[in-house]
């Protein structure tokens, strides 16, 4: 691979900035995505801490893969320099005033993890002042938001377009990579349903939704439950609650058969890498047409009220389950570490670099 | 209706939050609070303060919810929004200070995540993170007299010589005075000036009952910080009071041209006000109402802020006129004196209505009236005062606004106070005399101040009134007493009936010695049944109120039994001997009813002085007296009475006294001439 970058490098310098202590999905696709690029970039990891996740320590995955690759964490930096610099989730600037390093650059971008608007088009963040802070520290040909799903990308242009701002927005998405180990599915699925995610009450839908969903002739396993559990007199008999991180995924996921993953109407998944790791681990997602949205033919969608019927009629025919599974898990090749090398990292170092700033 | 509720259970700001509340239901704007949203500890004058906004039900559909403090909601209200049913709230307003943009969305986004919709945000900070000052212009109030009511607000009085200042003030005959003040300047002034002085502390009662009180204030010391005095000055500020700022930088009137600067020093402001103001009140009234109202937010302003529609409180029931309470106190006495005057009212076609305990129920219901009842105390409850929180609820449903509030009793309940100040009534306190020396009346006497007639019925003999206050608002009538006025055939009627009740008798013995709430009579009443059981041709009735308790030890005697009801005047009318306790009531029936008595004093700390009393009539002839314990005396007393002719020489005695007139329908007269005024 060869890329336009010249000079006293031999690859081209990619800086990943982040705050490392986010304690979701966006740290374990940093890890892996520190694991595919590092062998065809020089890569540097500057970390910042920002208000967002005050107290918060860095994410376990995250510092397992900085350690295994021996790439320094480098904190707070006054300067960050590379040809191409990736900012992961300008969001994590929404509670601060002011972003203190400086940032030289060719190609600066920034990763949009967390959707820009609601279901109901309203700003899900402050991306303004965000991109306001990011803007005034940096120094560079072109400003970039890179989307990381098709459903973000629409939020992504639709702002931009409304807030007027000159930053481009990536022709290619900046998946999470879904290199997870594919397992077989069951061949006698049962009505052993689960869900899981982090704690915050924008992850579930309303109680009713919960009630038909994990009913009671099912079995019922739901982790990141953190808030049912604060009142525990009001969680139903039926269900097994327990907070997040209770499990290991996998050992989690093993217990079900039907991954049923409905989330707040207020909010969205903007990627969705719980519904890759559920389809990798052989199980069968039931979701809404939005959040199934970034897995077209993966995922079986369905209405709030249809979830019964769906898991009913799998069951009645195991083939049809093994069947959709598998072929869900040859999706998933989609969002792989070639096709991101291919798509994301080639056309980031590719991006046509404009005159935003002079040198 | 208009939820309001504090986002979290630390959210500090209760008070202000409580006055914001009765702000807006001051404007008729139908604002409540949730039950589970009392704190705990709250002070007795926030508990009056809150219940009335307590609301009556859920909150269900056509409800909005304005969310105070919602910056610091926590977890356990977010998870109690998302229990609720769906389509909750129509509405939702979250208050806060929200100055960023990222503050707005956080805040929207946490809620509407719990309760399925996107609130409207209203920034806090311009007010510092609080709430908005709302002003309401709550009208004027009832009067005493012609006399301008005049507020000092916040003088200075902590020194004496700041207290010598204000005397001026409080000696004027022009003007009314009241003081208001921190409470600890107002229990320092009562002790050191005593009850003469109506003076208000801060948190009395609310800005929007103590604002219509006033024709005039003059501001000595303007609120710092204190939301509720803050809030009562903005009510004073739209209302069409005078306005004077005596205060050493006279800020307020350079904010608002319609106070007028007056000079700072106490004595100097007082012959300014009196000589240059007050005469000329007509045009400093049509002056200031050329100029433009102060600039405060009102109620209808603060509802579009928060971007709510208009809901109005709606009046559920026709609500009473003239509302009559009278305490329970030891016997049935209060209710008794109320229901003769509440009789003399119904003459003029207007129909009182009563709010009793329920041991006074039966009695009124007997005459006539509709009672509602009251909580009374009980051990059970967790305060002393639950009881009357819970009546404050009553009677505010109960009484109309502006309507009449005939109050008989000698504590004057919070209940009682708030009412009149909330519906604006006229209060009127029917107060008998004869409190037994070196007994406290501080509080009751400071109470005073909410009423604006104090009707005071004398006692029969000029010895034994004494006034506890003046002015032109104190009137005393005559004894407020049911006179049996007999013919001579319904007296043998009634012997006669009593006869074939209990057998033929010659002499009719009736003893009242009260309910054994006051003091434990049944020793002397076994007493009195055994020295008349060898009186075959005495018939002895053991008279009480159907709720007291009789000692079985009576029910043996062979001519004594024990009759319970609520009419013992008629029985005691055709009595030759009546031997009595010396309440106010049983008193003056046995000294206009004319029947021979002998008296025994109940002397419990907590009741009138029923010794003097008795002595009055003794020392004029016209009755006996025991002690409890001297029952030889009582033995041959009863003994001169029915064999000897001590009963002829009483009764002799009573034709050569004058007894004043009977003051029933005087205290109606001033009742009703209120109403109709």
């Amino acid at each position: 691979m060869t890329y336009p970058y010249a000079g006293r490098h031999t690859r081209p310098r990619v800086t990943l900035i982040i705050d490392p202590r986010f304690s979701g999905g966006t740290s374990s696709a940093v890890a892996q995505e520190l694991h595919t690029i590092s062998q065809h970039v020089e890569i540097s990891v500057h970390a910042v801490s920002s208000k967002m996740f005050k107290g918060n320590t860095i994410n376990t995955r995250l510092q397992a893969a900085l350690d295994h690759l021996g790439i320094p964490v480098i904190w707070d930096a006054p300067v960050i320099r590379g040809d191409v610099v990736v900012l992961h989730n300008p969001s994590f600037l929404k509670f601060n005033t002011h972003f203190k390093p400086k940032i030289t650059c060719e190609t600066l971008i920034c990763v949009t993890h967390e959707n820009v608007l609601t279901p109901q088009g309203l700003e899900g963040f402050d991306m303004g002042a965000c991109l306001d802070m990011i803007e005034k520290a940096s120094v560079c040909g072109a400003r970039y938001l890179a989307p990381v799903s098709e459903s973000n990308r629409q939020g992504v242009v639709s702002w931009l377009t409304a807030s007027s701002r000159s930053w481009g927005v990536t022709p290619f998405n900046w998946f999470n990579i879904c290199d997870f180990e594919i397992q077989d599915p069951t061949y006698a699925p049962q009505d052993r349903r689960g869900r899981m995610s982090r704690p915050g009450w924008e992850k579930f839908p309303d109680m009713a939704t919960m009630m038909q969903h994990f009913p009671e002739h099912a079995h019922n396993r739901i982790m990141g439950a953190n808030s049912y559990l604060e009142t525990p007199s009001l969680i139903p008999a039926h269900w097994d609650v327990m907070p997040f991180g209770a499990e290991a995924v996998n050992d989690f996921l093993t217990t079900i058969d039907f991954f049923v993953y409905f989330t707040n109407d207020r909010w969205r998944e903007s990627f969705g890498r719980v519904i890759a790791e559920a389809i990798a681990a052989g199980k069968m997602v039931i979701t809404d047409v939005d959040t199934g949205s970034n897995f077209a033919g993966a995922v079986v969608i369905s209405d709030r009220n249809g979830v019964n019927d769906v898991i009913n009629a799998y069951i009645a025919d195991p083939e049809a389950y093994v069947k959709f599974v598998c072929q869900a898990q040859t999706q998933l090749s989609r969002f792989g570490k070639e096709a991101f090398l291919e798509t994301a990292l080639k056309g980031a170092l590719t991006l046509p670099r404009g005159t935003h700033d002079i040198f | 209706m208009i939820f309001f509720e504090k986002a979290a259970a630390s959210t500090d700001l209760h008070d202000d939050f409580v006055v914001f509340i009765s702000q807006l239901r001051g404007a008729g704007i139908n604002a409540v609070i949730n039950k589970t949203q009392l704190p705990e500890g709250m002070s007795r004058s926030t508990q009056f303060d809150i219940s009335p906004m307590l609301a009556p039900r859920d909150m269900g559909a056509g409800d909005h919810l304005v969310l105070l403090g919602a910056d610091k909601i926590d977890a356990a209200r977010a998870a109690a929004y998302r229990r609720l049913p769906e389509n909750s709230v129509d509405g939702l307003t979250a208050i806060g200070p929200f100055p960023t943009l990222q503050s707005r969305i956080s805040v929207r986004t946490r809620l509407s995540y719990v309760l399925y919709a996107d609130p409207a945000i209203v920034d806090s900070s311009p007010w510092g993170g609080g709430l908005p000052v709302v002003s309401v212009n709550a009208g004027k109030g009832f009067r005493r007299s012609e006399r301008s009511e005049v507020l000092l607000f916040s003088p200075p009085m902590d020194t004496a010589d700041e207290r010598a200042a204000l005397q001026s003030w409080i000696s004027t005959s022009q003007f009314s005075i009241s003081i208001l003040t921190t409470g600890k300047s107002k229990e320092s002034w009562i002790a050191d000036q005593g009850t003469a002085t109506r003076i208000y502390h801060y948190s009395e009662m609310l800005p929007i009952e103590i604002a219509p009180m006033f024709d005039a204030v003059i501001l000595f010391c303007p609120p710092k910080s204190s939301y509720r005095a803050k809030t009562l000055l903005a009510n004073l500020s739209v209302s069409d009071v005078i306005l004077i700022d005596c205060s050493l930088q006279h800020r307020t009137s350079l904010l608002d041209k319609r106070w007028i600067s007056g000079p700072a020093d106490v004595r100097s402001a007082y012959s300014w006000f009196a000589y240059e103001i007050l005469p000329h009140a007509h045009l400093v009234r049509k002056e200031m109402s050329h100029l433009p109202k102060a600039d405060v937010l009102d109620a209808d302003a603060a509802l579009m802020m928060m971007q709510i529609p208009s809901q109005r409180l709606r009046e559920t029931s026709g609500p009473a006129q003239v509302t009559m309470m009278p305490t329970n106190g030891i016997g049935l006495g209060h209710a008794q004196r109320c229901s003769l005057v509440a009789g003399e009212i119904a003459k003029h076609n207007v129909a009182p209505v009563f709010a009793a305990f329920p041991s006074c129920m039966r009695m009124l219901q007997g005459y006539g009236f509709d009672v509602m009842p009251l909580v009374s105390r009980s051990p059970l409850h967790k305060q002393e005062h639950d009881n009357d929180a819970l009546n404050r609820m009553r009677l505010r449903s109960l009484c109309a606004e502006q309507g009449t509030f005939v109050f008989d009793g000698g504590y004057v309940f919070d209940s009682v106070m708030r009412t009149i100040a909330e519906k604006r009534m006229r209060g009127i306190w029917i107060r008998r005399g004869m409190w037994q020396a070196g007994q406290s009346n501080a509080i009751a006497l400071d109470r005073e101040k909410i009423f604006h007639k104090v009707i005071v019925p004398s006692e029969c003999f000029p010895e034994l009134n004494e006034s506890y206050s003046t002015g032109d608002h104190v009137e005393t009538v005559g004894p407020v007493v049911q006179r049996v006025e007999m013919k001579s055939r319904n007296r043998t009627k009634l012997r006669k009936s009593l006869s074939a009740k209990f057998g033929d008798f010659d002499s009719l013995v009736v003893t009242m010695l009260g309910g054994g709430v006051a003091a434990d009579r049944s020793q002397q009443l076994c007493a009195i049944a055994a020295n008349l059981s060898g009186r075959p041709d005495v018939l002895h009735l053991v008279v009480t109120w159907p709720t007291a308790t009789v000692p079985a030890a009576l029910y043996g005697w062979g001519n004594t039994h024990v009759v319970k009801t609520h009419h013992a005047s008629a029985l005691v009318s055709v009595a030759d001997l009546y031997i009595s306790a010396v309440g106010y009531n049983s008193f003056h029936e046995a000294m206009y009813n004319k029947v021979p008595t002998i008296f025994m004093a109940q002397m419990n700390a907590f009741m009138d002085d029923q010794r003097t009393r008795a002595m009055a009539a003794v020392e004029r002839g016209v009755a006996d007296i025991v002690a409890p314990d001297e029952m030889s005396l009582l033995s041959h007393l009863i003994t001169a009475h029915l064999d000897g002719t001590r009963g002829q020489e009483i009764r002799k005695a009573f034709s050569q006294i004058e007894l004043p007139e009977t003051g029933n329908a005087a205290a109606a007269k001033i009742i009703i001439g209120d109403v109709s005024s």
